[in-house]
């Protein structure tokens, strides 16, 4: 799926094949994408019955990732000879350190705390790491589910990894040593799609699932703290359950974090206030979102800005800061430098944001109708 | 008294056979708890309200070792899994009559239809389990259905966390190729360690496996090869390095 992050001085966004900067103070563009010999398609691919052309082309989007120290950058591209590539800030400049094969497209990338790894949660439900400080050295399969995965997350002490996959499942593994499995969260009853650790407690972890709600859990216990059905705040209007996309958390105080949430086909995104550390309360503060374009993503940045990427051909990405009452508003400025490069960011948007093939399909085997003989 | 036995229909095999390859990666529609605190074991141990499952046979076909197991360990819960429908279907049928043929035996053992290569952690917690076999698996020869094998890396992290330090797995097989595989990917788990034959020669599972499931005895029938690996599940060698 494509989707946006950034920091204090940029912002990035993935979609396609490439991965797009932003510079924040003057909105100028930076197209990063893997060397041209690479975007020749290898392979053709036959579309299958009843897919035209594009649509097969698009099922797969790049996923980037920014270092939290904001000095690297990951590209895992879908296209040609799927690869990870890593950028590395020096200067004003980025230049591209490693290109590595991944084998199978990639559903989420994430470098680790430390920026010493990236690691690569992808379709065929393993998760792999490749080292950043040493650039050509080989991957590394770190664990494996049998469901495709959608997230992976390694906690800031870098002690345990956190995978999610398509069959509701989370799983808790050590770290490095990930065949050691400490614990799953289950409870969520459909496809999970991300994970973040609660920022003003981390030993909590916070999941969105396509089932519509939100769960935190005492990760190391497998314990269900809370879960949050987000379509009670945010009714569609059919009275169907929307699934959940992604969220994102930011701490705004030593007992509090902020929540914003992205639900599927829905223009609506709904902050939530989470207070305290054992005994949580949630708030619904405010609903953002206005017209009809579906929210794709929402992240928040540690300057304190909140990014949405919307599906809109004049306005793909919007910034919206809030001020000590938690009123939320748009930063018309910034906003609006980002207008002129509207057409470059509408191939983020050509492929569904929840393919229909993380639903599950719950077939009858043929011989489940057993002759009962009286 | 006579009266019972006529009315113990035992299920007749003809009527419950079933293809034996079945893709574990697709989405069977397959019941399971969301949770293992959400599971109702009284239903398939009614007479056992305070135990725990600690034997799983894992694909359990006919259920031939499951009812062995049920004897020679009266005091254990042994439970079958069993993916195709038609054959779990036969195998909860069989202890339903021979519960009824034999008062007060085989109340220890039941079968499940599952999907255990998706949802296992789904009805056990973890180091709830003692003993797992896995016999006969589906060797899945063809490369590109590897993955679809039941003793796989991934999977081995899995049986890891579901059975106790100590704990068993038993792997049975006729296929040199699938033994040398799992074989393979057990040595390589660091949380796995290959038990020896002296101890095997004293564990009063190991005969059964041969003379009591369906395929073990075709395998004796047909002269084949016996090709066990029994490992057991150690401590996690990365703490004390």
């Amino acid at each position: 799926m494509a989707s946006i992050t950034g920091n204090k001085e940029m912002l990035a966004v993935s979609g396609g094949n490439s991965v797009y900067l932003l510079e924040r103070k003057n909105g100028s563009l930076q197209t990063l994408e893997p060397p041209v010999e690479d975007i020749k398609i290898t392979t053709k691919k036959v579309p299958k019955k009843g897919e035209t052309s594009s649509e097969h082309a698009d099922k797969h989007m790049a996923c980037a990732a920014l270092s939290s120290c904001g000095r690297y950058l990951a590209l895992a591209t879908c296209r040609g000879t799927k690869s990870l590539l890593i950028w590395q800030l020096e200067g004003q400049t980025w230049s591209l350190i490693s290109q590595r094969p991944i084998g199978r497209a990639a559903s989420k990338i994430r470098f680790t705390n430390s920026a010493s790894r990236v690691l690569i949660a992808d379709k065929a439900g393993d998760v792999y790491s490749f080292s950043v400080t040493e650039p050509t050295k080989e991957k590394e399969w770190l664990l494996g589910h049998i469901a495709m995965l959608l997230d992976v997350t390694v906690s800031d002490d870098e002690k345990y990894i956190i995978s999610c996959d398509r069959d509701d499942k989370i799983r808790v593994a050590r770290f490095p040593n990930c065949y050691n499995i400490n614990s799953y969260c289950l409870g969520h009853t459909s496809f999970v799609t991300s994970l973040s650790f609660l920022p003003h407690n981390l030993c909590i972890l916070v999941s969105s699932s396509g089932d519509g709600c939100i769960k935190l859990w005492k990760y190391l216990e497998g314990k269900e703290l809370l879960s949050i059905p987000i379509n009670k705040y945010v009714p569609a209007l059919d009275g169907e359950i929307l699934p959940i996309k992604q969220c994102s958390v930011f701490q705004v105080s030593p007992e509090a974090s902020l929540m914003s949430v992205c639900i599927g086909s829905s223009s609506k995104c709904p902050i939530f206030k989470i207070d305290g550390t054992d005994n949580l309360q949630v708030k619904l503060l405010c609903t953002i979102g206005s017209e009809d374009q579906e929210v794709w993503c929402t992240q928040f940045t540690k300057d304190n800005s909140m990014l949405l990427m919307k599906n809109n051909k004049m306005r793909p990405v919007e910034v919206w800061s809030w001020d000590e009452n938690y009123d939320f508003l748009l930063n018309q400025n910034e906003t609006e430098l980002y207008e002129k490069h509207s057409d470059t960011f509408q191939e983020c948007f050509s492929c569904p944001s929840i393919p229909s093939m993380l639903y599950r399909k719950n077939y009858d085997e043929p011989a489940d109708k057993v002759k009962k003989h009286s | 008294m006579a009266s019972i036995e006529q009315n113990v229909r035992y299920p007749q095999k003809r009527h419950y056979r079933q293809r034996a390859h079945s893709n574990p990666t697709a989405d069977h529609k397959v019941d399971y708890p969301i949770h293992p605190d959400l599971m109702d074991w009284s239903k398939l141990y009614p007479e056992f309200p305070n135990k725990r499952v600690e034997f799983a046979d894992v694909g359990c076909g006919y259920g031939g070792l499951l009812v062995a197991l049920g004897e020679l360990f009266p005091d254990v819960l042994s439970l079958g899994l069993e993916i195709r429908v038609k054959v779990s279907q036969f195998v909860i049928e069989r202890i339903k009559a021979l519960r009824l043929q034999e008062q007060g035996k085989h109340q220890n053992v039941a079968c499940l239809r599952t999907n255990a290569m998706k949802y296992l952690p789904n009805f056990f917690y973890r180091g709830q389990l003692k003993k797992m076999f896995f016999l006969f698996p589906d060797p899945h020869f063809k490369e590109s259905k590897h993955e679809w094998r039941i003793i796989s890396r991934s999977l081995l992290s899995e049986y890891a966390y579901l059975l106790c330090e100590g704990g068993l797995v038993y792997t049975v097989t006729d296929v040199p190729d699938l033994n040398q595989w799992m074989v393979k990917c057990l040595d390589e788990h660091p949380m796995f360690e290959r038990v020896s034959q002296e101890e095997l020669d004293k564990d009063p599972v190991v005969p059964k496996l041969w003379d009591s499931s369906e395929e073990g005895q075709k395998v004796t029938r047909n002269d084949g090869p016996k090709l066990l690996a029994v490992y057991r599940r150690v401590a996690d060698p990365f703490d004390s390095s």
